[in-house]
């Protein structure tokens, strides 16, 4: 009889490289089919197209406007590159950067073949995310910075610097992603190099800073260099990547493979609960006792429990107040939005218990709390998050951000609390409704419910109608302005918790 | 003549064609306890969720403690069931979420209570992580404790047993009769007759949505143990 079950592996066995592992995998799959269809392909195309010819001029503008900067500006265009310097190594370590696609990381990963050949894609894929941003950054450095005209060669010299400099940052990820230990300062560092940049350019803006001269081209032997050190550096990594343990590619092509399932499924809450996983993961708790003579308010003791421990979540959303302020060197609408967003995300910190229980009712009925009575008590915390943020960014806004005089500080509190309304409702919002009938417009059929989702809460919006038209016209408001803003956020609150949660069950 | 907890008449779930549920009748007095068997798809946690409320019976009655259930909180407050796994609070620890729902139930989350449950549960040295870094079987442990953590006047349990280990198993069941001895109702579905035995509950052994008929000397033969005190169980035809 033959045997079945295959002898002990024998030392001195020859493995398959992954190359021709993956080969076989994609010559099996053709067999099967092509993966991508001849209509695919045209929508793909044709969307790219759109895309080109929609935002192209636009985009082409952004990155190589008519003029280079004015020198008072040019403080902030290097400041600006310096973030999108830093915020390229924040997306790189929150990719991973190396990362394998879910098949790969069952079957190809625990198999016995050459590692090297097996991570080597992944460490192209991260080399060219950062060239390329790299070279976009150069190329928006240059635009702005360099005196004109530009040589071909001179900007061949500013895209090969940018370009190298991207894939040093990329292989300062793949190192920190190697020994997370040894460069856990990098993760606690970046974002705190992008508040202080935040800060220099709300600085600049108040008080002018002194201006670099226009750029000269960098000098051939140092781009040679730069070029020089990248590619052995590049070697080094290629090298190492067989060291790379297992263990450091599970969460980050978990998180991609969720991040794929979002955007296949078109369900952005997965987004939430996955990035609220992966915070409380890291984090050891110790047990605080709850107070029992505050029974009736266990939601809020719950909430005030998890604000603690966010504490550095508050530290950074009170770091980033300025934001509004910031952006009223854009369009108008640009601080208002940035209010809007920045003031539902300080209400939204707590409210993560609320979205467990709109999608999993099993511990409120535990609990044995209404739904109204839940969504008010879980709303409390939000509320004076949102007030006190708004508050500070309507204030900033009205000192740096060249408003007409007025109490901005108090319309910011009084909008507050419907801030914190429009976080409660996106909370309560739960998975997108895909069962919704399609609606036919000249375009073709769109689904309504990723749009509904969207828009989800947005209604709450006419009851900050005072405070968003001060902002947008912009006009100097009145005491009257605030005094209506107050009545409308008591009115968005007590509408909402009246007629828009369930006062039986316990179900939100 | 005692008081009823569920009394169930007629009770029939139909999901499109297919029959889940046909014709079970019973009633379970307050003190008593009735367990429910059968094999997988026999239409145990459609029983149990009928009686929760958390499904509308396609026909047949249903009435918990006199009244349907509305799954109102004010239900809720007599009812404590395990029909469904729970998303746990994300930034909780094991012992807060067992205090949590202690405290919102009534209790003291001080009173040795919540101690007492951690401890008997295997769960205690895990007081300080949170529910997501538990074992599947820690996991059920934990939401065990809580249901106990709090008064009920029902516990309604879907499968207590899966994903137990072997040896915390009885201890569950001492709990349940805890909970039996002090006055508290119990309906269960289980798969294990070691445990429906170590309970000593009555059964009412479920195939293909209806109940087994009964023989004239005892159960259906399924050898999960006797019909006796604390329920009346009738089935139609199979």
């Amino acid at each position: 009889m033959t045997q079945v079950v295959e002898r002990p592996t024998r030392r001195g066995s020859t493995y398959p490289s992954a190359r021709r592992l993956r080969a076989r995998v994609r010559r099996q799959r053709a067999q099967r089919g092509r993966s991508l269809s001849l209509e695919t392909l045209y929508v793909l195309v044709l969307t790219v197209a759109m895309a080109v010819a929609l935002a192209g001029p636009r985009l082409g503008l952004a990155l190589w406007p008519a003029q280079p900067a004015a020198s008072a500006d040019r403080v902030a265009v290097l400041l600006l590159l310096a973030g999108g310097a830093a915020g390229l190594v924040l997306l790189l370590r929150g990719l991973g950067p190396l990362f394998l696609s879910r098949d790969e990381l069952t079957w190809l990963l625990p198999a016995p073949i050459p590692r090297r050949g097996l991570l080597l894609p992944a460490l192209i894929r991260a080399l060219t995310i950062g060239a390329i941003a790299g070279s976009v950054l150069a190329l928006v450095g240059a635009a702005r910075l360099a005196a004109r005209p530009i040589a071909g060669a001179d900007l061949a010299g500013w895209l090969s610097v940018g370009a190298a400099g991207g894939v040093l940052l990329a292989l300062l990820a793949v190192a920190a992603q190697r020994g997370p230990g040894y460069w856990r300062w990098l993760d606690g560092s970046l974002p705190a190099i992008l508040v202080v940049l935040g800060a220099a350019a709300l600085l600049a803006r108040v008080h002018p800073l002194p201006a670099p001269a226009a750029g000269a081209p960098p000098p051939l032997p140092v781009t040679i260099g730069v070029v020089a050190v990248t590619a052995a550096l590049t070697a080094l990594a290629v090298r190492g990547l067989a060291r790379l343990p297992d263990a450091r590619l599970y969460e980050p092509s978990a998180t991609v493979g969720s991040y794929l399932d979002a955007a296949y499924a078109v369900e952005p809450s997965f987004l939430t609960d996955l990035r609220e996983r992966r915070y409380w993961r890291r984090r050891a708790l110790r047990t605080r006792p709850l107070l029992p003579r505050r029974r009736w308010l266990v939601p809020v003791q719950q909430d005030l429990l998890v604000l603690r421990r966010r504490g550095w979540r508050v530290a950074w959303l009170l770091a980033v107040t300025p934001l509004p302020a910031l952006l009223t060197a854009g369009p108008r609408w640009l601080p208002a939005l940035a209010l809007v967003v920045g003031a539902g995300t300080a209400g939204g910190v707590t409210l993560d218990a609320l979205r467990r229980d709109a999608a999993h009712p099993a511990l409120l009925r535990l609990l044995g709390l209404t739904g109204r009575r839940a969504v008010t008590l879980r709303s409390i915390v939000p509320i004076l998050l949102a007030t006190v943020w708004s508050g500070l960014a309507v204030a900033l806004l009205g000192l740096l951000g060249g408003l007409p005089p007025g109490p901005w500080w108090a319309l910011g509190l009084a909008f507050g609390p419907t801030a914190a309304m429009l976080a409660v409702r996106r909370a309560r919002a739960g998975q997108i409704d895909n069962a919704l009938p399609l609606i036919d417009t000249p375009m073709g059929a769109i689904a309504p419910g990723p749009l509904m989702w969207l828009t989800n809460g947005a209604d709450v919006l006419l009851f900050a109608v005072p405070t968003l038209f001060a902002l947008l016209a912009p006009v100097s408001p009145a005491w009257g302005w605030v005094g209506a803003q107050v009545v409308l956020s008591a009115l968005a609150l007590a509408g909402y918790l009246n007629f828009g949660v369930d006062r039986r069950r316990p179900q939100v | 003549m005692s008081e009823i907890a569920v009394a169930v008449v007629g009770l029939r779930v139909t999901y499109g064609s297919l029959s889940v549920v046909r014709d079970v009748d019973f009633d379970l007095p307050v003190g008593g306890a009735l367990c429910l068997v059968g094999e997988n798809g026999a239409g145990k946690s459609t029983v149990l969720r009928c009686v929760t409320g958390l499904v509308e019976p396609t026909a047949g009655s249903v009435r918990v403690f006199g009244a349907p259930p509305d799954g109102t909180a004010a239900f809720w407050r007599r009812v404590v069931a395990t029909v469904e796994q729970p998303g746990w609070y994300a930034g909780l620890t094991v012992r807060e979420h067992v205090e949590l729902v202690r405290l919102a139930g009534g209790g003291d989350p001080a009173d040795g209570r919540v101690y007492d449950l951690l401890k008997v549960l295997g769960l205690h040295d895990l007081g300080d992580g949170t529910p997501d870094r538990l074992s599947s079987g820690e996991r059920q442990r934990l939401l065990l404790a809580a249901a106990l953590a709090r008064p009920a006047d029902l516990l309604v349990l879907d499968e207590p047993e899966q994903r137990l280990d072997a040896a915390i198993r009885p201890v569950v069941a001492g709990l349940l009769r805890e909970h039996l001895a002090g006055g508290g109702s119990l309906l269960l579905a289980s798969h294990d007759p070691a445990f429906v035995a170590v309970l000593g509950c009555p059964v009412l052994k479920l195939h293909s949505g209806s109940p087994l008929p009964q023989t004239a000397d005892g159960p259906a033969p399924d050898g999960t143990g006797p019909v006796g005190d604390g329920a009346s169980v009738s089935g139609g035809p199979v």
